[in-house]
């Protein structure tokens, strides 16, 4: 008899009751070890959502009489001009979408394939994830003033026609948001990506090369086929990054100006409780938010369903 | 098992809330007697030395030994929001609250305690400023601390290098604008500037609408602001004029007043600047610069065109000031503090040695600093002015700042844009 014929022979020995115990024992063994997550998880996750949920449909004044008010504050949201100009700087940023994905994706491909090191090279461009975003922001706060680096530079090699307000122009000030999300988010890319593609068998990429195919073309035709589930789960990440994400670098580098061009959800939700004092419409403007991310992490989730299925 | 896990998950979260829930406010609930040690605790916004505040505390300490005063300095960008309104969220946190004694304050008054029935008719001789914060519907909100307002600095190197005479500084617009030619000629920035956070657009307003202004605006600057008001339009005019001109620092749009704008004046790399007469921005920072211990001028606010006034005036009023939590447990002896900082003895120290001008009208201030005294002197015998600019809501005040970038680049037009918003943010404010 095998070792595992013995194990079942001896555990169909054990009474079913007696198994039955044995099995709620290991149960609440692991709820035990589980218990303060989700303590913590529902005191600081749960409970204040369900606030801000419901606190969404009253006139909210923490500590003092917060009468229902039904509807009005999403309708003093939506009705406003500025809520629409946001949701529009959100789609915006949404464009850097694509360029937030394959320039990780580029870069993680040339160290697979093509220089010494690639280790190191990895560990350098993984800083930007470790950086505080604060920090980073007012680093770049300081790079890209009128007087910084970026615009001294771009003086003294003759192209001072292209030196630029970069945080306080109106239709520069997303262009350069994105840019310098591009450099915040590649470390974190190329890591993912790196790890995808060391479990691509190599054979693909030798026979893409035998064949004659070119750099794009073995990365578009290969590795993003072969590593299409990382590129789904980073894409959604960025997504959502987006719209819970940007705090930090808006506070630092134009706390959401000029005006409101640069305004996100957080952003204004942040304005809204804590410069106007407008709790209530912060809360529905929260739940706005909510059910945004939720939209997206739905069809993420559905949309890489129907890939695994296909 | 389940239910014995359900009895630990319980008594978790019962420990949990009554950590968050505990009071945190100075004392915890007790009430004292005359005698029992109370620690007071406020918050401020530190000065440049805030060595002199700690002075002034422990020499409170020593004449009140049942009286301790923590004083805990804030981050200027995070006062306001999210520190205040967190603290008025949950009802706990310091006794005092370092405030403005103008309608800024209204806007908090959902944790700041009526000073009523503690204020004497003493004490209202005693200080200046008492009306700016008392709320619409009669409530004194804060205790007076200082006194500033709007001045030009110059520096008189700079003026001599572009071959101005540095001791006739400019008093008519257009002597204004042949200084400014004069300088940029040499390659001087004129006037130092800075727009990217907002404030500097309402420290040029504040420091010029008022020879604009009709008497009906002054009367009614708290009551019902007059954002569309001609006084404030020129003003905006004239500021981008002075841009398109070339007087302004080039880019001022995208530099900060804090710390960058301010720096940059101390650092010499513009002639003018408009700063204030005390707190940030004043004389006796500059006098610290290289250049300021015997290049650092004043002027006052030269006469734009068509202005009221027959020779330039001063912008001077109340400031800062103090306000009392209403979840202080101990008001009276928050308000015997505050009323010791507005004392003589204390209002002349926080002038000798930090330059805070006071708001105590028996204070006999004297100087060796020549700008000081000069200030002094204006403040004397000058017709002394506020505008509506002084007077703003904090919300308001918000919704200015955001716009004033777009405002000084012609992305948005101040009347058709801009005050439409601020109208809202003052009706809302108000409850209508």
């Amino acid at each position: 008899m095998t070792a595992i014929e013995q194990v079942r022979s001896e555990a169909r020995r054990v009474p079913s009751g007696t198994r039955r115990l044995l099995a709620v024992r290991r149960e609440s063994g692991e709820l035990l070890f589980l218990a303060p997550l989700l303590v913590l998880m529902a005191v600081a996750i749960i409970l204040p959502s369900v606030s801000v949920v419901t606190h969404a449909f009253t006139d909210w004044q923490p500590g003092y009489d917060s009468p229902w008010i039904g509807l009005e504050n999403f309708s003093k949201l939506f009705s406003s001009q500025h809520f629409r100009q946001i949701l529009v700087n959100h789609a915006i940023l949404l464009l850097g979408v694509p360029l937030w994905v394959m320039l990780p994706l580029a870069v993680s491909f040339v160290l697979y394939k093509g220089v010494k090191f690639p280790g190191l090279f990895r560990a350098i461009f993984f800083f930007p994830a470790v950086a505080s975003p604060a920090l980073v922001g007012i680093l770049f706060s300081a790079l890209l003033s009128p007087v910084g680096p970026v615009n001294t530079t771009l003086r003294s090699i003759g192209l001072g026609s292209l030196a630029g307000d970069w945080l306080a122009g109106e239709h520069l000030v997303k262009p350069v948001i994105i840019i310098v999300l591009a450099w915040a988010n590649l470390g974190m890319g190329v890591v993912l990506f790196s790890a995808a593609l060391s479990s691509v068998p190599p054979e693909l990429f030798e026979s893409a090369e035998i064949d004659g195919a070119s750099w794009w073309q073995r990365l578009w035709h290969v590795v993003l086929p072969s590593i299409r589930r990382t590129v789904e789960l980073w894409t959604v990440l960025l997504i959502l990054s987006v719209f819970v994400g940007v705090f930090p670098w808006i506070y630092t580098l134009t706390r959401g100006g000029p005006g409101y061009s640069s305004t996100t959800l957080d952003w204004d939700i942040y304005q809204n409780a804590l410069n106007y004092g407008d709790f209530g419409v912060a809360a529905a403007e929260s739940l706005v938010l909510l059910l945004i991310v939720s939209v997206v992490v739905v069809a993420g989730t559905f949309l890489g369903r129907k890939a695994s299925r296909a | 098992m389940r239910r014995w896990l359900l009895v630990c998950a319980c008594a978790l979260v019962a420990l949990v809330a009554v950590g968050c829930g505990s009071d945190s406010s100075s004392d915890g609930g007790k009430s004292a007697s005359s005698n029992e040690p109370i620690t007071l605790t406020l918050w401020w916004v530190a000065n440049a030395k805030p060595e002199v505040m700690d002075e002034i505390v422990k020499t409170y300490h020593d004449r009140h030994p049942n009286v301790t005063v923590k004083v805990v300095a804030q981050p200027a960008a995070a006062y306001f929001a999210p520190l205040i309104r967190s603290a008025i969220a949950k009802h706990s946190g310091p006794d005092i609250l370092g405030m403005y004694a103008s309608p800024f304050t209204f806007d908090y008054a959902d944790g700041i305690r009526s000073l009523k029935d503690l204020i004497t008719p003493e004490d209202r001789a005693q200080l200046t400023g008492w009306e700016q914060g008392t709320s619409p519907d009669g409530e004194p909100l804060v205790v007076p601390q200082d006194a500033a307002g709007q001045i030009f600095y110059y520096n008189k190197h700079l003026f001599k290098k572009a071959g101005l005479d540095p001791e006739a500084p400019p008093t008519t617009w257009d002597e204004l604008l042949t200084t400014c030619d004069k300088l940029k000629a040499a390659g001087i920035v004129p006037i130092n500037a800075a727009f990217k956070d907002g404030g500097y657009l309402e420290v040029l307003l504040m420091a010029f609408q008022a020879q604009y202004m009709t008497a009906q605006e002054q009367a009614e600057m708290v009551s019902n602001p007059h954002f569309d008001a001609p006084s404030a339009v020129k003003v905006i005019d004239l500021m981008k004029d002075l841009k398109a001109r070339g007087c302004f620092t080039p880019n001022a749009e995208a530099i900060p007043l804090f710390p960058d704008g301010a720096n940059n004046f101390k650092a010499g790399k513009a002639a003018m600047h408009v700063g204030f007469l005390s707190g940030d921005m004043h004389w006796a920072q500059y006098r610290e610069t290289k250049w300021g211990k015997d290049g650092l001028g004043t002027f006052l606010p030269p006469l734009v065109p068509d202005s009221n006034f027959d020779e330039p005036q001063i912008s001077y009023g109340a400031s800062g000031g103090n306000a009392i939590t209403k979840w202080s447990k101990h008001p009276k002896e928050a308000y015997d503090f505050l009323m010791y900082l507005g004392s003589p003895e204390v209002q002349k120290k926080n002038f000798d040695e930090v330059g805070i001008l006071p708001a105590n009208r028996s204070v006999q201030l004297t100087t060796k600093d020549p700008v000081a005294q000069q200030l002094l002197d204006w403040i004397r015998t000058k017709d002394a002015s506020l505008t509506l600019f002084n007077l703003l809501r904090a919300n308001v005040e918000t919704v200015m700042l955001k716009f004033v970038p777009q405002i000084m680049t012609g992305e948005v037009d101040y009347l058709k844009d801009v005050v439409p918003e601020l109208q809202t943010e003052q009706d809302r404010a108000v409850g209508k």
